[in-house]
């Protein structure tokens, strides 16, 4: 047994002069590299791409007392004919090589959504420092270059206030790159990306206010080969998400009939079931929306402390919604992109009738019959029934 | 099995061969005799202690008429008994005249006069010289070829003090001494049983320190008994100034940075070893007691853990897993992580990282190295250097680290707070010794961590793995009870059950002795009632 | 060198559970859909079939290993050449081990290190332990690691609740089929190619009356996690998704997220599938060598590390490209013929060795 002892320090010894002498090769200092928060990409031309990054400035980002005023980022452009050609005139730019495993954004121009986003996504999805949380946003209007370029006042990077920003609206925001490759490679569903768009404002008029110069706009729905080809603006986005199954939690305005005023509702707990059923060559949808709601605010003169109000007021917003949501869905069938999970439904519910509906699955859709029914039980009024400032007589029992 | 015991015995044989003449040397020749003239034989005795400035030589004369000289040697003989019990009779004739040889003195002195302690009778030369050096008194009566030895031995000893080393909040305070009359007497209080036995040997040619195998019968497995014999029996060495000599001579891999003895100061800690059917080896001149066999998971097993609540001891044994984890890891992970896999951290504390970096001129590997190493320093010379220049050192080193050097950018702050925190984290571990193979190897895995990132640390681990599931401490595998698992052992691992529940010994270490506690004996208010 | 039935239970688990999880689900996935885990319950059963011929052939002559009681069965020549193409499985599966996982933790970790360096590491790792403890301290470090196994896949599972969606797994059959479903199966019924690997360990058993019991829950506990995976996989990632991607159960713990703390976990689950396949790479270079020297009646064994050694290394250099490692080998037709081969042969010694055992007269 002895032997034994003597050659394992020997040959660990082997080891370590082996590892020594070869170097260390994924060795980076983090002072050494450049750390990328967001990627920006659009189409200038027609195969013209560019590329833009915005790089942490560590120092200025400072802990503590060493907090400055200043930019705590910087933004680096590159045009190529390809992503990867731009990044490699990016790079021709940079004093360090890069760090992207914490780029949490990837913004897209519209033009190149336009255009179609196949190569950059896979570029995204072969990188293994790459991460399926990321968030991938689409800028409407202006450039790319110019939205990561701006501040924002409570984050010092302004990549981070963009994803906080897309969490804080209830979309979940590092499930949009997942959501958008399930949806693209799936044979029911079509892709949608959130969008984002700059506040309009001249750039002498904007160094004094200190207000976001950004805000979540709506969404952007694409085709089957993931090119643009509408959008939704955030107040029927948010239908849009609820019929999907996404959303957790929404705010419904509703006008009461014969009143001035309207109700405001906050809905909780939101479902939805899409019973799909076959009608000869159409198919049909029934959505249901469900949720349990709270009244946030009553300007009108009921009181709701009486479960007649209440009912009331569920009516007047199952039938509202309920339109309003048909009325998305009618909007968007023509585009034949299927955003709301129907094909996912039927697919479930009919599995041997998809087999031969798939195939012409977008014209389908498009031709499809909607019906939508509301379940939402108000099930709070707040601290009161009747609003405070009302006189007695002025409540509507 | 059969060619090792041959060559064993071998050895053993030559080993006494090699002892004797040593001891010639020393003491003369073994089959010297004394002879019936009082002057030869003070001449032989003379010859032996030449030089020897602490021998007496004290001659009396019994009766008036009868000389007789007494030899001790000075300080380690009780010299107000020897007044007492030896002397005053010789010399004051209380003796009856005609039993004035040797023999009767000792018939004498042991049903009268010194009853408590041990006499006999020698006629070796080197017997004699021997116990003269352990601590009797020789008496030698003209016309007698043998010599009284009374067993007078009595020396300064320290205090029984608290331990310094495993410190308690609650439990007993009483640490060993350097006497191994003291430490075996700390013991026998706490067990009065005779199975508690205690079997005594002399090894060191030179120093012939008394060295104690103590166990406990029935509990203690044979075997393991049989080898711990063996092993402390076939030591042959000079002098044995430390338990540490007698541990390095034992050891079951003496390449292993692991210690495979356990060591302690305390006779609580001794005892429950023992009642777990391990053996302690008591080594006089040390208060260090060494228990054998040693298994990993003592390393996070504290004297206090079975004195306190047992649910708060499993917590603290978790939180001492966690920080045996940290000290051993930490700056292994931070390396690795902010070097190699930086997406591991999550942004906002990447960034700050980052920014702390920034300016700083070495490599995270070399940075977390000097910051080791310079803690290390700090820690060996707050040991070494004389108590009243200690604060001026950790005042320093706090200033010159913590401050300073994090001022001008040489280092950066997440830095020293890993290394501090490391730090901190190996000091709770409760065995020093098995802390100390982790300090050590931390600098290894630094160096993996370095080269190959996580993958490196993973090498490590393994690494250490296979050689701590390869070793064993007398038979028994380190990391029993987990690696083998042995079912029913896990109840004093990663928790501590309460005492009622664990009702039997360690099955790997326990002999015929299994049960500890009768079942049934968790109490309960019903039984509290009921009583 | 013993191991005890617990050690039996944990090197099954260890060395079926983590590679499995990893290389197979991606296959299953992309033939059976949302059926996988269908398949894979399937591949599970079939696994307990292979695993009770195992253990009833090894039964037979409970003190041999397979070397020894095949020859014993079938006579001395007859017995060593008819064992020839498990040799041939045993050191080309040992290189593709390496390979794959070396590659796997490539991609994870790593982009510029030459995965030589890896390999060597690993190797030295696997070396290190079948020397100084050969089996027993490989099942001893299985113990130790095992539990770390199934505790960072339960962690996975329990940190990938709050994504899953359980409607991707419907509809049920309707879209695969049995013929899907059963294709599906296949990749990782060939993986439990590495069940028959335990005829040259179970006469190590201190107990071999435990052996029953503790492989069949081995295998039981391994196909359950990799159900369990295979599901979560798909409801995190739809039926498309995870066939496209190498490793869909790494890209799901990188999808981890909670708190907002708790994220990009995966290398923690790298560093312990290391340990797995340190575990697998070992075990099976300790069957090769030891099965190699029982067949050319060597004493000694453990001098033959030094040779098995480089031809494993060698073996696993081949492949050019991790296509060829991932996809190729599992599809290809001799790996499958090898399989199909062992199974049969096991068969076959199984009834011969009933038969010789019944017949008073061989006795």
């Amino acid at each position: 047994m002895k032997p034994i002892h003597f050659r394992i320090p020997i040959l660990l010894l082997l080891l370590l002069l082996l590892l020594l002498t070869t170097g260390c090769w994924d060795r980076k200092e983090l002072d050494d590299q450049a750390i990328i928060t967001a990627w920006g990409f659009d189409l200038i031309e027609d195969e013209m791409y560019t590329g833009t990054a915005q790089f942490a400035i560590p120092s200025k980002l400072g802990v503590g007392e060493g907090k400055s005023q200043d930019k705590a980022f910087f933004t680096i452009s590159g045009n190529g004919k390809n992503m990867y050609d731009a990044s490699k005139n990016m790079r021709l730019k940079l004093s360090r090589p890069w760090f992207e495993g914490h780029s949490g954004v990837v913004l897209i121009g519209e033009r190149l959504a336009k255009h179609g986003l196949a190569n950059i996504l896979d570029e995204l999805g072969r990188d293994p420092t790459v991460r399926l949380r990321r968030d991938i946003i689409v800028l409407r209007g202006g450039s790319v270059q110019d939205f990561l370029e701006l501040t924002y006042p409570l984050e010092s990077l302004s990549a981070h206030a963009i994803v906080s920003m897309h969490e804080t609206a209830g979309l979940n925001a590092n499930h949009t790159l997942r959501n958008f490759y399930m949806a693209a490679e799936s044979e029911e569903s079509s892709p949608f990306l959130p969008v984002i768009e700059m506040t309009d404002r001249s750039s002498e008029e904007s160094s004094k206010l200190t207000d976001p110069k950004m805000k979540l706009w709506g969404f952007a729905i694409f085709n089957k080969d993931s090119q643009l080809v509408g959008y939704l603006p955030m107040n029927k986005g948010y239908y849009q998400q609820w019929v999907k199954g996404l959303l957790k939690s929404i705010i419904v305005t509703v006008d009461i009939p014969g009143e001035k005023g309207n109700v405001v509702v906050e809905a909780n707990h939101l479902k939805s079931k899409i019973v799909a059923s076959p009608r000869g060559t159409k198919v049909h949808f029934n959505v249901t929306l469900s949720g349990k709601g709270n009244i946030r605010e009553n300007n009108t003169r009921l009181d709701l402390g009486v479960s007649k109000n209440i009912a009331l007021v569920q009516n007047e917003l199952h039938t509202q919604v309920g339109t309003y949501v048909h009325q998305i869905i009618k909007k968007v069938q023509p585009l034949g992109t299927d955003i709301f999970g129907f094909g996912e439904a039927f697919h479930r519910q009919h599995p041997y009738q998809w087999n031969m509906l798939k195939k012409e699955w977008p014209e389908k859709f498009a031709e499809a019959e909607v019906s939508v029914s509301m379940n939402l039980q108000i099930q709070e009024t707040g601290l009161t029934g009747a609003p405070y400032i009302l006189k007695n007589r002025e409540i509507k029992k | 099995m059969t060619q090792f015991r041959k060559r064993f015995s071998k050895s053993s044989l030559q080993k006494q061969a090699r002892r004797e003449v040593l001891l010639q040397e020393n003491h003369g020749h073994p089959s010297q005799q004394f002879v019936a003239d009082l002057n030869q034989n003070e001449q032989a005795m003379k010859e032996l202690f030449r030089n020897c400035s602490d021998v007496v030589y004290r001659p009396i004369q019994i009766h008036e008429k009868k000389k007789a000289l007494l030899i001790y040697i000075d300080g380690i003989v009780d010299t107000k008994s020897l007044e007492q019990t030896l002397l005053m009779p010789l010399i004051l004739k209380e003796i009856p005249e005609r039993s004035s040889n040797l023999e009767s003195f000792d018939k004498l002195f042991r049903d009268q006069a010194i009853a408590t302690r041990q006499t006999k009778l020698a006629s070796s030369v080197l017997e004699t010289v021997q116990d003269i050096l352990k601590g009797q008194v020789a008496i030698f009566v003209e016309g007698e070829n043998q010599a009284l030895l009374a067993d007078l031995k009595e020396y300064e000893k320290r205090q029984i003090t608290e331990p310094a080393v495993e410190s308690v909040i609650r439990g007993p305070r009483e640490g060993f001494t350097e006497s191994l009359q003291t430490n075996t007497s700390l013991l026998r209080r706490r067990l009065r049983s005779a199975r508690l036995k205690m079997e005594s040997l002399t090894i060191g040619t030179l120093s012939q320190t008394d060295v104690a195998i103590v166990y406990i019968e029935g509990i203690a497995q044979d075997s393991i008994l049989e080898e711990v014999r063996k092993r402390v029996g076939r030591i042959q060495i000079d002098a044995v100034l430390d338990s540490g000599f007698i541990e390095e001579f034992i050891e079951d891999n003496p390449y292993s940075p692991f210690p495979l003895v356990q060591n302690t100061e305390r006779p609580d800690v001794v005892l429950s070893s023992l009642l777990e059917g391990k053996i302690a080896i008591i080594v006089n001149g040390t208060p260090f007691v060494l228990i054998v066999p040693l298994t990993f998971w003592s390393v996070i097993q504290a004297a206090e853990d079975y004195y306190e609540h047992f649910i708060y001891t499993t917590a603290i044994r978790w939180l001492r897993f966690m920080l045996l984890g940290i000290s051993f890891l930490l700056p292994s992970l931070y390396v690795a992580a902010t070097t190699f896999h930086p997406q591991l951290i999550p942004a906002d504390f990447l960034l700050s990282i980052a920014a702390a970096r920034e300016g700083v001129p070495f490599p995270a590997v070399v940075e977390a190295l000097l910051m080791e190493v310079m803690f290390e320093a700090l820690r060996e010379a707050g040991i070494r250097l004389p108590k009243p220049v200690g604060s001026t050192v950790s005042m320093v080193g706090a200033l010159v680290i913590g401050e300073s050097a994090v001022r001008a950018g040489i280092v950066s702050a997440p830095m020293v707070i890993v290394v501090a925190f490391t730090g901190i984290a190996s000091f709770t571990i409760p065995r020093y010794n098995l802390g100390l193979a982790f300090r050590i190897l931390r600098f290894p895995l630094l160096f993996l961590a370095g080269t190959l990132g996580f993958y490196g640390i993973g090498f490590g681990i393994i690494a250490l793995l296979i050689h701590l599931v390869n070793l064993r401490s007398f038979g028994v595998p380190f990391l029993a009870p987990v690696s083998p698992q042995i079912p029913g052992n896990l109840k004093d691992v990663l928790i501590r059950s309460p005492r009622w529940a664990m009702n039997a010994r360690p099955t790997y270490l326990a002999g015929r002795d299994k049960e500890r506690i009768p079942k049934g004996q968790k109490p309960s208010e019903k039984r509290g009632r009921s009583e | 060198m013993k191991i005890s039935g617990l050690q039996l239970f944990w090197l099954i688990v260890n060395i079926i559970t983590g590679l499995g999880i990893l290389f197979t689900l991606s296959p299953a996935i992309a033939e059976a859909k949302q059926d996988a885990w269908i398949s894979i319950t399937l591949a599970g059963i079939i696994g307990l079939c292979m695993m009770f011929l195992a253990i009833k052939v090894s039964l037979l002559y409970p003190k041999q290993t397979f070397i020894q009681y095949s020859q014993t069965i079938l006579g001395r020549w007859l017995g060593k050449i008819l064992v020839f193409p498990y040799f041939m499985m045993w050191y080309s599966v040992s290189g593709i081990i390496l390979r794959n996982s070396t590659e796997f933790i490539y991609v994870a970790l790593f982009n510029e290190t030459p995965l030589i360096v890896l390999s060597i590491v690993m190797l030295i790792l696997a070396i290190y332990v079948v020397y100084t403890g050969g089996l027993e301290g490989i099942a001893r470090c299985s113990e130790l690691i095992g539990p770390f196994i199934v505790l960072m896949l339960l962690g996975t599972f329990v940190l990938s609740l709050n994504q899953l969606d359980w409607q991707q797994l419907t509809p049920v059959y309707a879209d695969s089929g049995w013929k899907s479903i059963l294709k599906g199966a296949t990749p990782l019924v060939a993986f439990y190619g590495d069940i028959i690997l335990f005829v040259m360990v179970f006469c190590f058993l201190t107990d071999i009356r435990q052996v029953f019991i503790r492989s069949m829950w081995g295998i039981a506990v391994s196909s359950i996690l990799t159900i369990v995976a295979t599901a979560m996989v798909i409801m995190t990632f739809g039926p498309t998704l995870p066939s496209r991607m190498w490793f869909p159960f790494l890209s799901m713990t990188r999808f981890i997220s909670v708190l907002g703390f708790i994220e990009n976990v995966d290398i923690f689950v790298v560093i312990i599938w290391m340990f797995s396949v340190f575990i697998k790479l070992s075990l099976y270079l300790f069957v090769t060598i030891y099965g190699t020297a029982q067949w050319l009646n060597m004493k000694d064994w453990k001098k033959l590390i030094w040779i098995v050694v480089p031809i494993v290394f060698l073996y696993s250099l081949l492949p050019r490209n991790i296509a060829e490692v991932a996809v190729n080998f599992q599809q290809s037709l001799i790996p499958r013929a090898l399989l199909i081969y062992v199974c049969v042969f096991l068969l076959l010694l199984w009834i011969v060795g009933l038969i010789r055992q019944k017949d008073p007269a061989r006795r």
